[in-house]
């Protein structure tokens, strides 16, 4: 598996500036693996982005042809569910599920999109950055995913936004 | 099928779902809400349709370009969230149902009856 599809950013850079490594990358996509491990039939992906606001990354399966397109779209599908809750709920303003300090009333636990080939799911696990498990059917891993986001999320977070390498908003 | 008893269709499919906050039905061609009741006190349909329409339209845009991967269309977003779950849930070409509901195991209910709104809403078409 070529560590080109592991750890890649979703597109082309402006300038041609390299992507900055991010410094748990390696821990990421250990915890990442050992999820994979844990639900064989879903494929992890964890998406963050590096200091300079660019999206990165990781994923548990380099057979899935075009990650940056799962990053990509369960990004803007993820935020785009967020600003539908918080007008609908009539609490605009900060994305962020523990912002403060304290959860929110109206804090999305998580997304799920499912079309004829995948179920995606996804958690943010920082104000930026999205946990997506990418399923290769919709009926095999009914139930499992999120009780698998639930028990990984903290370890994820942790090591994304507290690891003191790459700010977390 | 008239639309009358399209109507009563959708309302024994909102009574079979206890805990049902809002059920929608959207033209997805036209972005047009079809039949909608909402037991909310506090937003007015109008408000909570225009709420689903955006983000329908905003899901669309972002899956058209992406199709190859991702798989021809998409056939049912869920949110969770800490108040309520919404399922948006692609009944045919034509048609999008949103149902709001108290809670996650509403969403289950949903997908089930899904199938039978839409050939309710595909016999008024067809007529």
């Amino acid at each position: 598996m070529s560590e080109d599809i592991l750890h890649g950013d979703t597109g082309e850079r402006a300038f041609g500036s390299p992507a900055r490594a991010h410094p748990a990358g390696d821990a990421i996509h250990a915890v990442l693996m050992e999820m994979a491990e844990e639900s064989p039939r879903c494929v992890m992906l964890c998406i963050y982005e590096d200091d300079t606001g660019y999206p990165m990354f990781h994923i548990t399966d380099g057979t899935i042809p075009d990650p940056a397109t799962f990053s990509s779209f369960m990004s803007q599908a993820h935020s785009a569910a967020e600003e539908a809750i918080d007008t609908r709920l009539g609490e605009p303003g900060c994305l962020c599920q523990k912002s403060m300090g304290r959860k929110r009333r109206g804090f999305i636990k998580h997304v799920m999109v499912e079309t004829e080939r995948f179920m995606m799911i996804s958690r943010r696990i920082g104000s930026r950055s999205s946990l997506l498990l990418v399923l290769r059917s919709p009926v095999e891993c009914l139930g499992m995913p999120v009780e698998l986001l639930d028990r990984w999320e903290d370890k994820l977070s942790e090591l994304v936004v507290g690891s003191g390498g790459l700010s977390a908003s | 099928m008239k639309i009358g008893e399209l109507r009563t269709s959708v309302r024994n499919f909102r009574a079979g779902i206890p805990g049902l906050v809002s059920l929608l039905v959207f033209d997805r061609e036209r972005n047009l809400l079809l039949y909608g009741e909402s037991d909310d006190v506090v937003f007015s349909l109008g408000e909570i349709s225009s709420c689903y329409a955006r983000r329908a339209g905003r899901l669309e845009r972002a899956h058209a370009c992406r199709k190859a991967s991702l798989g021809k269309s998409v056939k049912c977003m869920n949110i969770v969230s800490g108040r309520m779950a919404v399922s948006l849930r692609v009944l045919s070409e034509k048609h999008l149902v949103v149902g709001e509901c108290a809670s996650q195991k509403g969403l289950g209910l949903l997908a089930t009856g899904a199938s039978s709104l839409a050939n309710a809403m595909e016999e008024v078409e067809n007529e």
